[in-house]
């Protein structure tokens, strides 16, 4: 025997309240209710978005389409399909017809929200108090009421706008909010419609398109066609590097800023970390929050492979300029290599000069393998005696070495690399120390970095003591420089 | 930072110690990787992270400057597993300067630095940077400097001064220091882009001025 037993599986009328439960920091939820109102905007008249958020309310007021009763009423149901509601056949932000509802329940359990699309004399109204929502009985009663009354620009929550939405949330669940933090978000979550007119404000203050601070002011196009589908934007070289991970690209869909300073096309790393651009990926869904994109799936493969190739020279031009922090032309030249590599500027060769050799000690090369050279005549017949490119010890000879190069910390003026199996020791001069860059005797440095570096090497590899290492140190020094002068004369 | 990233953190110094650690199981190319993500990851400064690992900072820095290599350099050395003392090096190098200083290392003599092996086979490519070559200027070169930023009423007194100083410090046997070559570039190009140093030079002086072109490594 078989039978059939329907359920009703409407969810219980608590989802309303744990859909608040999302990830939503207040900035990124702002930023949700937002992105309905750039939905609801006129496609010729410029958007006006006021924000305020104050310790006891946030709201958000908008001078867009404004809703009609009944589709106030289907924008409060759960992944409701608003293109279907609303006849609209435009690309729109809201993608599953859960973000306003998740967004005002991350923010406050009181909802108030008016709206007034044109020409209508009514506005219509709707008041939620999730609390009193939650003592409901019927714990499948998902009905809201909407208020219908005539609008009065003298009492209005919309004020004098002819047509918009306001949301009201009281009842805050996170009531330490900085407005500035909300500004931050948004100046780059809808740059393209800040720069395209559009106006928001926070707490009264204008909320302005994101900058960039890129080398020479240039950005590089990125118009791209993967498997029919356009991808555009641009990319550039910002004038410093980042250790606090902004670098990368910001990825928008359809002009809404889904996903901030993305590395999946570059390897992570402080060389990479000039990159900077963005791209319109209108084609790639994006995951529930709007907080990422979905990867899963072929196109988010397919782009990543395009990206990266896109990318491969800006990141190698990024790299040469973290390089050969001695020469002032490295940025000039890293932009010019771009430049040649996309075949928009032609090679310029320089021509070798011979170099001179120096007639005798030290000499402190600009080049990134810097060494203190010896001269013949100093190495001739000294093979296991002390000099400033080798040190003898307890009959092992040891070659000493400096380089300049950046180490990413500059309280560390130097530091050594050691390799035991062929003792070869070389100093690391930091070019971003502090030291460095206040002193104009670099071969006085390098002297004291390898001092140093003899002496760390000697307890950290060889396992003498401190004092011991001092000695040897200084009996090595005093050799070398001796043997030095003596070469000279 | 939120809440969650000060639980994930533990892990990811485990993560990065593991990485560190596991460079006899990994080929040289996927150990860079993998230490560099999991330096990037864990989001510490150079200084701790290799108090954390027991290195030395710049054993760390130069593993992480050859992670910006190309794979296909990475590749290349991890055919040799290149002594630690030449990865800074090496990782500013390019692919053609790469093949060079591995067939370098696999030729050299025994006893002999690998630092140098390495620094000695990339300038045999490289020949001379052009700050190499400015440091080798004669001091007629700066002397002429001088005289054509006067006539041609560019540059101000006091880089026409320091001109005429490097003239005299060369001419005494002195050579120029890294920052006095950095600014005699700059100088120099200046003089070059204005037009008053310039090949097939009409002033006579074309030998003078190409010898200051071919330093600058203008053509």
């Amino acid at each position: 025997m078989s039978e059939i037993k329907k359920f009703n599986i409407v969810p219980d009328i608590r989802l309303l309240v744990d859909i608040g439960q999302a990830n939503y920091q207040v900035p990124e939820a702002v930023s949700e209710l937002i992105a309905n109102s750039i939905d609801a905007r006129f496609e010729d008249e410029s958007l006006e978005i006021e924000v305020s958020i104050r310790p006891e309310l946030v709201s958000i007021l908008d001078n867009g389409k404004g809703m009609s009763r009944d589709i106030l009423g289907e924008a409060l149901r759960l992944a409701a399909d608003m293109n279907q509601v609303t006849g609209n056949t435009q690309s729109r932000k809201g993608m599953y017809g859960l973000g306003m509802k998740a967004a005002c329940s991350s923010l406050g359990s009181h909802w108030r929200i008016v709206t007034r699309p044109p020409g209508d004399r009514n506005e219509y109204s709707v008041e939620l108090d999730l609390a009193e929502w939650l003592k409901k009985k019927d714990r499948q009663g998902w009905e809201v009421e909407v208020l219908t009354s005539t609008y009065n620009p003298q009492t209005s929550l919309l004020g004098a706008r002819a047509h918009g939405t306001a949301i009201f949330l009281t009842q805050l669940r996170d009531s330490e909010t900085f407005h500035t933090a909300v500004i931050d978000k948004l100046s780059m979550a809808y740059r393209p419609h800040l720069l395209d007119g559009d106006k928001i404000s926070v707490n009264g203050n204008p909320v302005l398109a994101k900058s960039y601070d890129l080398i020479d002011n240039r950005r590089w196009e990125i118009d791209l066609d993967v498997n029919g589908h356009k991808i555009s934007g641009w990319y550039g070289l910002d004038t410093r590097t980042h250790n606090d991970g902004n670098y990368g690209i910001n990825i928008y869909r359809n002009g809404q800023l889904v996903e901030a300073w993305n590395k999946d096309f570059l390897r992570q790393h402080l060389m990479s970390s000039r990159v900077v651009g963005e791209i319109e990926l209108p084609f790639i869904p994006a995951n529930f929050h709007k907080l990422g994109f979905n990867k899963s799936v072929e196109e988010w493969k397919i782009v990543k492979k395009a990206m990266t190739a896109e990318l491969k020279q800006v990141v190698k031009a990024s790299g040469e300029m973290a390089k050969n922090k001695n020469d002032p032309l490295r940025q000039a030249k890293a932009i010019k290599g771009l430049d040649i590599a996309l075949g928009l500027a032609s090679s310029i060769t320089g021509q070798s000069a011979k170099t001179t050799d120096p007639e005798n000690g030290i000499v402190v090369k600009s080049s990134n393998d810097m060494e203190l050279e010896v001269s013949d005549k100093e190495a001739s017949g000294l093979e296991n005696k002390q000099n400033l490119n080798q040190i003898f010890l307890d009959g092992f000879l040891y070659s000493l070495n400096y380089q300049f190069d950046v180490l990413d910390d500059p309280t560390i003026p130097w530091d050594f690399l050691y390799d035991s199996k062929t003792r070869d020791l070389v100093a690391v001069i930091n070019t971003d120390s502090r030291l460095f860059q206040t002193s104009t005797d670099q071969e006085f440095i390098a002297i004291l970095a390898l001092s140093e570096s003899v002496v760390g090497f000697l307890i950290r590899d060889l396992g003498y003591t401190y004092p011991r290492a001092r000695e040897m140190r200084d009996n090595w020094l005093f050799e070398a420089l001796e043997s030095r002068e003596k070469a000279k004369r | 930072m939120s809440p969650s990233d000060d639980i994930q953190r533990p892990d990811r110094y485990s993560e990065l110690i593991d990485a560190w650690g596991s460079f006899e199981k990994k080929t040289f190319d996927n150990w860079i990787i993998d230490v560099s993500e999991c330096y990037f990851r864990s989001g510490i400064g150079i200084k701790f992270a290799s108090q954390l690992l027991s290195i030395q900072p710049a054993e760390l820095q130069a593993a992480l400057n050859l992670a910006s290599l190309d794979e296909d350099e990475l590749a290349l050395l991890a055919t040799l597993n290149p002594p630690k003392t030449t990865w800074f090096t090496l990782a500013a190098s390019s692919p053609d300067e790469i093949r060079q200083a591995l067939d370098a290392l696999k030729s050299a003599k025994e006893g002999a630095s690998p630092f140098s092996v390495v620094a000695r086979a990339i300038r045999e490519i490289k020949g001379p940077t052009s700050m190499e070559r400015i440091a080798s200027l004669s001091s007629e070169a700066f002397g002429h400097a001088a005289k054509k930023a006067t006539a041609f009423n560019l540059l101000n007194e006091k880089h026409i001064k320091a001109l005429k100083g490097w003239e005299s410090r060369v001419r005494t046997g002195r050579t120029l220091t890294p920052p006095q070559i950095s600014y005699a570039e700059g100088l120099l190009r200046e003089l070059a882009e204005q037009g008053a140093i310039v090949r097939n030079s009409r002033d006579g002086d074309e030998a003078i001025c190409d010898e200051i072109l071919n330093a600058i490594g203008v053509s």
